[in-house]
């Protein structure tokens, strides 16, 4: 079944298309990746199925229902979670507080006495226990994104966009991660969508990959299909080595 | 929830404290019993900032506005059409929360600067219509009003403004600890990342604006009443500045902080008073001190004390 069904969007930035006509569907379940070179148009894509940056063509379909032009806490409310490339925690505020937040922003927001058990339990499940009176601007690197992760799982969430939730993990955190994100698909059926630069983290985890290039849309399909296909050998190396 | 615990902790401690106050006017002469009041009516607006400027993060300068709205419109009410205070007060608080949902729906796309100018100029544009509409207001002169119960007296002012001063703690402690206070943090802390949660940004920091113009058109409309005489000082920036003073010093985005510098400095000024009007001059000066480094103030300083003590013992 189709989840997400994105047709035809574009944004302009002045002169510069950053995304432009671009096309996919993500079926429910799948971990869906996406890749391309720096500048291609990726967390801009993100932005404008958040609607976190407003689109200029193109509609947007989540979940059966049409949710293009919507606020950004409209369509978290309709059920896609997003985080960050650099993590934005309420830094003034505890570990706890930064999930509360998420708990209070569902479309029927949980009730204050409720709120303590789902906090613990969502901090841990992201392995942030007992760090709840923290506060987020003494985590380091990783506990930020975790935390962002955390908030973003609170939302309760059909969908999240993840991304780059790699960069900067050292290879036992990252192979941490790459387990965490596999549960989170398999035990709490959410869809992924994901950027990642990562190459060998990407092919293993990913159902399906899409590969976008100055904006456009330029391959997409399985993990073995995309890595031999000319286009994106092209747009990551360069025409001259592409050739060879 | 620092400010949580703290005042749990100190719940009986407050109690008493306010039982002490509730007994100032057996023993305070007319002239500290009239800086008792002045000094409530300062608690009120500086909270009220706080709660916006504070907690939302919404740097507004039309705070003192929202409180000449309160004190014009049951004051003129009053003194033109003999529409009694107790009627007059809560259309005033109303016209100021009304007065406010359209500012702030005016401010929703700014931050930072472009808000705070954007409310000056509100604020300024205000208080030359009152100024200049003499046939009104009598502009400078002042109007002037009614008290707000029966006779003037000194007694009855004070136990007003004590009331509200307490029933508008209340609220404000209710709204930190509710789900919308945690909105309002999310929302001064991070507005996007707010919004990627689920948190409809806009409306929290419209009803912000509301919440705390409506709390500022209590304070001047009950000042007002006490004073028996409206101004276009009320209004003024001297007064805005005055309250941005001693939310900033007391400790901005923490509860007791705005209390304490309201109290701290007004019972200053009534000492340097002699000096002139110098001392506004001077909170400035120190506000910009303690905005730098020590941005929660002397509440936050307070706090950092016991700690910094057991290091060294």
């Amino acid at each position: 079944m189709i989840l997400l069904a994105v047709e035809s969007v574009s944004k302009r930035f002045g002169g510069l298309r950053a995304v432009s006509n671009v096309s996919f569907q993500v079926g429910e379940g799948e971990i869906l990746g996406l890749i391309g070179p720096n500048g291609a148009g990726k967390t801009t894509l993100f932005n404008l199925v958040a609607g976190t940056v407003p689109l200029d063509e193109g509609t947007i379909y989540f979940d059966g229902k049409y949710i293009t032009g919507f606020a950004p806490h409209a369509i978290c409310r309709s059920g896609i979670a997003r985080t960050f490339q650099v993590a934005r925690p309420f830094s003034a505020m505890t570990c706890a507080e930064n999930v509360t937040v998420a708990l209070i922003g569902r479309k029927k927001s949980v009730p204050i006495s409720d709120q303590p058990g789902i906090i613990k339990e969502t901090l841990s499940y992201v392995g942030l226990a007992g760090k709840e009176r923290i506060l987020s601007r003494d985590l380091n690197l990783i506990d930020k994104k975790r935390l962002e992760l955390a908030r973003a799982l609170a939302t309760n969430p059909k969908m999240l966009l993840l991304d780059e939730v790699l960069g900067g993990l050292s290879s036992l955190e990252m192979s941490q991660a790459l387990g965490l994100i596999r549960t989170i698909r398999n035990r709490l059926n959410i869809t992924i969508v994901w950027i990642e630069h990562v190459m060998g983290a990407v092919m293993s985890v990913c159902d399906r990959l899409l590969v976008l290039d100055q904006g456009q849309l330029i391959c997409e399909g399985s993990p073995e299909i995309v890595s031999n296909d000319p286009r994106v050998i092209e747009a990551y190396l360069g025409e001259a080595d592409a050739e060879n | 929830m620092g400010t949580n615990r703290f005042f749990q902790r100190n719940r009986i401690l407050s109690l008493a404290a306010l039982g002490c106050i509730a007994t100032f006017p057996l023993f305070l002469g007319q002239y500290w019993l009239h800086t008792a009041i002045v000094g409530l009516f300062y608690v009120m607006m500086a909270s009220s900032w706080n709660l916006l400027a504070g907690f939302t993060g919404q740097v507004s300068f039309a705070h003192a506005a929202f409180a000449g709205v309160g004190a014009y419109s049951s004051g003129i009410l009053a003194a033109k059409l003999g529409v009694p205070p107790i009627i007059g007060l809560p259309l005033g608080v109303a016209l100021a929360a009304l007065m406010g949902l359209a500012l702030g729906s005016l401010c929703i796309r700014m931050g930072g600067i472009y808000l705070s100018l954007t409310t000056l100029a509100f604020s300024e544009i205000l208080r030359i219509i009152i100024t200049n509409e003499y046939e009104i207001t009598r502009g400078t002169m002042g109007l002037k009003i009614p008290p707000f119960f029966g006779e003037y007296s000194k007694t009855a002012g004070f136990y007003e403004l004590l009331v509200a001063v307490v029933i508008m703690l209340w609220i404000i402690r209710l709204i930190l600890n509710s789900d919308l206070g945690t909105s309002f943090r999310a929302v001064q802390n991070d507005e996007v990342a707010a919004a990627s949660l689920g948190i409809p940004v806009v409306r929290v920091r419209v009803t912000a604006f509301v919440i705390t113009s409506a709390m500022a058109g209590l304070a001047g409309s009950l000042y007002g009443h006490y004073l028996m005489l409206i101004t276009p000082h009320i209004l003024s920036l001297d007064l805005m500045f005055l309250v941005l003073a001693m939310t900033v010093i007391g400790g901005m985005g923490t509860f007791v902080g705005p209390i304490v510098g309201a109290l701290f400095l007004e019972l200053l000024s009534e000492y340097i008073r002699a000096y002139g009007e110098f001392h506004i001059l001077i909170f400035g000066l120190v506000a910009l001190g303690v905005a730098r480094f020590a941005p929660e103030g002397l509440v936050g300083l307070w706090r950092k004390w016991p700690g910094r003590r057991r290091y060294s013992a």
